[in-house]
């Protein structure tokens, strides 16, 4: 766990609209208590070998049936396959909250990507799971959710990874599928010696009925949990990361993707913290807007005191297609130590008209000019992803952002 | 084929263009001249409807297969498709867009125009890799971005190499030489010499007479404070070579 101690000099910048940013406090003790304290009533899933899944339900929970079962890890190979998995979510007496931890055991080396369907089958969903990637674990994890029911709702997702020494992760969220929802995810990660992951986050929403859903939420917002409401109305998107460098030589590595239309707002959070020497970090998050959309970033790096040869950058880069969007940008160094390499920067503008201009001289229509040039603007938040099949999947997610 | 009649443009208020009037006729070289500033590169960006530009009179009058078109009706786009093309003087530097798809999205669109199929991607690629080994284009510039990290000269071969992929019936070559060295020159001077033909029409815009020495052109014409001031033929790019343009202004 953290050591708070090492965290004393770290400080945010005060924001407005931190109404759902944990503090820094907030995070360590609350969260890590909370994972600690419900420990127990994680459903378990260990990817025991190359080709099996078992997964332990080691609670009495009302909606868990098998005490233990097995599935072919092949079967999980495809997004279809991995949702009949998650029926298990489904059953009447489900509670508000799903909880479950996903282990990938020491030395195993997943060359298939998992898909994790977060499905959204009532107003207020809540999951909360974990990740223990074990020392010298490799896997690729694909995160998606998936909306079961018409009404408007409030889908809420805790993360909590831990990365053991010299293992790998290579995991990508995507919530374009979900419309009419109030998105917040919250992701915590730590990582220990040598430790790699690379974070991917795509918000590819579209949402048309906004408005209704808006109206919805704020009629059903008295019931909501103090945690969430704050985030009702005004929050369709909200994406809070924070990650730990606890390790020497530990390497994160974060691009972000929001791509929003319509009247809809996106809120960005991402800090990290170089707590040991010799680590690397880089935050590239991208944001395309069109219409009124509305976007904040806001993001830290800390460099703790004796974490010398660090090497960090940040950047933000925003696209407005409208005039009517509205960015906003923070992007924030914090450095303790001498002998490190850091740097960060932000640029918003618009579609450059030289660029339009020289495609549309060619014969490219207007549209597929801009078309184009959006693509190319968020081809850079690709590089991570070297799983083919993932990588087809966000192309296709991408594509249809502009049908 | 290119008629231009009193055209007055401007930008940001200033006016560039002021009364400039122009006749090109199919398979002829015209080449303008003109000191810095005098509104040459501006003619061409007006020709393919640059946004900065705004024409407050005049008319540019396109005849293409007996058919007369007015550019400055039509969008950037739809005057390529017609069969305009300009070699830019700084061609932009795009990110994330690699030269084959570039090069392929624009042939596509070509061929759509035209109703005819679309070259296959590998038959596609067969005909550009010819082409840039005539132009002396390294191989691997179709998975670069595109003219990210060219060279001047690069940039200029890649220019001209869109032009002999689209052929185009009329072609502003906007100072193609500058920046080029000399190999360089001598590749492209040959290109368009071989890509001339009756019907296809020339408009180059230079400083140096050393490309003319090489494109022979049939009119030259000076351009200054946003009109021809003087037009004659080969024999007035050689004067201007020796003499400058202080006995002209």
């Amino acid at each position: 766990m953290v050591d708070l101690n090492l965290l004393k000099d770290s400080k945010q910048l005060p924001w407005k609209s931190f109404s759902l940013h944990s503090s820094l406090k907030d995070v360590c003790l609350k969260n890590f208590k909370t994972i600690d304290k419900k420990d127990k009533e994680f459903f378990k899933i260990h990817l025991s070998d190359k080709c099996k899944v078992e997964i332990k339900y080691n609670i009495s929970n009302p909606f868990t049936k098998p005490e233990e079962s097995f599935t072919e890890l092949k079967k999980l190979r495809s997004k279809k396959d991995f949702a009949s998995f998650n029926n298990i979510f489904d059953d009447k007496q489900q509670k508000s909250e799903l909880c479950f931890l996903l282990s990938v055991k020491e030395g195993q080396k997943l060359s298939h990507p998992i898909y994790i369907n977060l499905p959204a089958t009532q107003e207020y969903q809540n999951f909360k799971y974990g990740i223990d990637m074990q020392k010298n674990s490799f896997a690729n994890i694909y995160e998606t959710y998936q909306k079961n029911i018409k009404k408007a709702c409030i889908h809420n997702v805790n993360s909590f990874i831990s990365m053991q020494e010299n293992s790998c992760l290579k995991f990508v969220s995507e919530n374009s599928k979900i419309s009419a929802v109030t998105s917040t995810r919250h992701m915590y990660n730590y990582l220990h010696k040598n430790s790699q992951f690379y974070l991917n986050y795509y918000s590819v929403e579209n949402l048309s009925n906004y408005d209704n859903a808006k109206n919805k939420l704020e009629a059903q917002s008295s019931s909501v949990p103090d945690s969430v409401s704050d985030s009702v109305p005004e929050i369709s998107s909200l994406y809070n990361v924070h990650t730990f460098l606890i390790g020497e030589a530990a390497n994160f590595f974060e691009q972000a993707l929001i791509l929003a239309k319509n009247k809809t707002n996106r809120q960005h959070y991402s800090n990290i913290y170089h707590l040991k020497p010799y680590g690397q970090s880089s935050q590239l998050h991208k944001t395309m807007l069109d219409d009124s959309a509305k976007s904040i970033f806001n993001a830290l790096i800390f460099i703790g005191s004796n974490c010398h040869k660090v090497n960090s950058h940040q950047l933000n880069n925003n696209l407005s297609f409208s005039k009517k969007t509205k960015i906003i940008s923070q992007p924030q160094l914090q450095v303790k130590t001498d002998d490190v390499k850091a740097t960060h920067g932000s640029t918003t503008g618009q579609v450059q008209a030289e660029e339009l201009y020289y495609l549309q001289s060619r014969g490219i229509s207007f549209a597929k000019s801009k078309q184009l040039l959006k693509q190319a603007f968020v081809k850079e938040t690709q590089d991570n992803i070297t799983n083919l099949i993932i990588k087809k999947d966000i192309n296709n997610i991408l594509k249809g952002y502009d049908e | 084929m290119l008629k231009i009649t009193d055209l007055h443009a401007s930008i940001d208020d200033k006016k560039i263009l002021t009364g400039l009037n122009l006749n090109i006729n199919p398979g002829e070289l015209h080449c303008i001249m003109g000191p810095n500033g005098a509104g040459k590169s501006t003619l061409s960006k007006i020709l393919t409807k640059h946004p900065d530009y705004s024409v407050s009179s005049g008319s540019i009058e396109y005849t293409l297969n007996f058919e007369k078109n007015n550019l400055l009706n039509m969008d950037a786009n739809e005057i390529s498709l017609n069969g305009v093309f300009l070699a830019m003087q700084h061609p932009v530097e795009i990110g994330g867009i690699s030269n084959f798809q570039f090069l392929k999205e624009i042939t596509k669109s070509h061929c759509l125009h035209q109703g005819v199929a679309a070259t296959n991607d590998e038959d596609l690629k067969k005909i550009i890799l010819n082409l840039a080994e005539k132009l002396k284009l390294p191989s691997d510039f179709l998975d670069r971005s595109i003219n990210d990290g060219f060279s001047g000269g690069e940039k200029k071969r890649n220019e001209v190499l869109q032009m002999l992929l689209l052929k185009p019936n009329l072609i502003f070559l906007d100072e193609l030489d500058s920046g080029l060295d000399i190999d360089g020159l001598n590749i492209i001077a040959k290109s368009i010499k071989e890509f001339q033909n009756s019907e296809r029409s020339f408009l180059l815009v230079t400083h140096y007479h050393r490309i003319l020495e090489k494109i022979k052109p049939d009119f030259v014409h000076v351009l200054y404070n946003g009109k021809f001031i003087k037009s004659g033929d080969y024999s007035l790019a050689k004067k201007i070579e020796d003499q400058g343009y202080s006995w002209l202004i």
